[in-house]
């Protein structure tokens, strides 16, 4: 085998693939843990996890156009157990999970939600799902069809729809909102 | 409303963003989660590793390896002091080979301090870790010293230092994810292996890491960090850094050294005699 033109043995051509797809996706995992995950040790967890499963499957990878949205998909499985309970703490990772909460930590979410977040966290789930995936990881749909393991129109058509939806009730607030403006004039004159 | 605009307001709602993910100071800990995860079985085929004596440039590294059922496992001996000297596989002596090559043979040429380990995470470009530990009054101390060399332009890394400020005062305004104050000052720079170095530290963002010297020699730029306590710990370390014949840099290395770079995992416990 053989690695920028240098003899490698099988386990370590593994290795540098993993240490190579880890400094490329890592923090992208991250990203997509913390912004999902309640607590940052829990997106901690689901980091540890998502990669542990990356390293299992190292031989059988999918192609590096693919690893980023197939990432995600393992990440989203990771933090569905979570959320079961089926997944207390992860084994490996224990400074991440004392490092990230001290580094990262979340304020609490505001008493006031504004009106696209109100909106997306009344959403169906699935529709909710399609639309940060698109929003907040920026994939397009081929690859949210990797992340749901779901085929590619099928991916476009949820998006459309989600879109349409999130579309719809963002209108419907602002037509609610404008008479409740003029309203609020009124007493202040 | 197009698909575009409603996007743009859906990320709008990001309660984290991925530059402030990437401004988090954790490569030590996810390096160690990467070798922690690579410690673990994997589905790897192993070859069958045919026993070879590795020599290089008349000095012979006594090279002792092992495969265990889930890790490769080198460990480079001083010497063939016990007379064990014993072949390695060929792929993996010349990785080594190739690792020590690549990596400059600097030291910190002060009492105590060792070289920790090697790594060279891309082609070209890596870290030599050093350690120092030390008694205190409290108890035992470890200071460490993390030289890396890279082969991107030195004002390209300078400029990364200082807008981390700005950049995650931006995260922390877009986000709300809150980072403790990160604040950098540039101190007067010093002379570093014959070259200038710009000394820059920084407070309350990592406590385990006081400051960064940044220098070019020849074709690499070079960044050292440390936590050792203080402007003046940085400096000493500085003014003991030395460049040394390759010969006696491999001498400076510790018997038991650990090599990490990324297809060389190695873990002494799992050590065999061949």
């Amino acid at each position: 085998m053989s690695f920028n033109g240098e003899e490698t043995t099988p386990r370590e051509g593994a290795e540098r693939r993993f240490a190579r797809l880890y400094a490329e996706n890592g923090r992208h995992v991250m990203a997509y843990a913390l912004r999902r995950a309640g607590r940052p040790e829990d997106a901690a967890d689901v980091v540890s996890e998502t990669f542990l499963v990356a390293w299992r499957r190292v031989e059988d990878l999918p192609p590096e156009e693919e690893i980023q949205p197939w990432l995600y998909g393992v990440a989203r499985r990771v933090l569905a157990n979570q959320r079961r309970g089926e997944v207390r703490r992860a084994r490996l990772g224990e400074r991440l999970r004392q490092e990230l909460p001290r580094l990262a930590s979340t304020d609490p979410a505001p008493d006031v939600e504004d009106v696209p977040t109100r909106i997306l966290n009344r959403m169906e789930a699935r529709d909710r799902e399609v639309l940060l995936l698109a929003g907040w990881e920026g994939l397009g749909p081929a690859q949210i069809a990797t992340v749901l393991g779901i085929s590619g129109p099928a991916a476009r058509n949820r998006l459309h729809r989600a879109r349409r939806r999130f579309r719809k009730e963002l209108e419907r607030a602002e037509a609610q909102r404008a008479p409740h403006c003029e309203l609020e004039l009124e007493e202040a004159r | 409303m197009n698909k575009r605009e409603i996007d743009t307001i859906v990320a709008g709602t990001n309660p984290v963003s991925f530059a402030a993910v990437e401004a988090l100071p954790l490569a030590e800990v996810e390096g160690d989660l990467v070798r922690e995860i690579t410690a673990e079985p994997a589905e790897v085929r192993m070859p069958n590793l045919k026993p070879r004596r590795f020599r290089r440039g008349g000095r012979q590294l006594a090279l002792a390896g092992a495969v265990c059922a889930v890790a490769l496992a080198i460990l480079i001996a001083g010497g063939a002091g016990d007379g064990s000297t014993v072949g390695l596989d060929k792929a993996v002596g010349d990785d080594i080979e190739r690792l020590l090559k690549a990596s400059p043979p600097i030291v910190i040429d002060a009492p105590g301090w060792k070289v920790e380990a090697l790594s060279e995470p891309f082609e070209s470009e890596g870290t030599t870790q050093f350690s120092h530990d030390y008694e205190t009054e409290s108890g035992p101390e470890t200071d460490y010293a993390e030289l890396q060399w890279l082969l991107e332009p030195m004002r390209r890394r300078v400029r990364a230092i200082a807008t981390l400020p700005q950049v995650i005062k931006r995260s922390e305004e877009k986000t709300g994810v809150k980072m403790a104050p990160y604040v950098v000052k540039e101190l007067a720079p010093v002379q570093v292996l014959g070259a200038q170095a710009r000394i820059f530290t920084h407070r309350e963002f990592n406590h385990s890491l006081s400051g960064w010297a940044i220098w070019r020699l020849r074709e690499h730029t070079f960044q050292l960090r440390t936590n050792t306590p203080g402007v003046a710990g940085l400096r000493r370390i500085l003014a003991s850094m030395r460049e040394i014949e390759y010969e006696a840099w491999l001498d400076a290395l510790p018997p038991t050294i650990v090599k990490q770079g990324q297809g060389i995992v190695v873990k002494l416990d799992d050590v065999r005699s061949p």
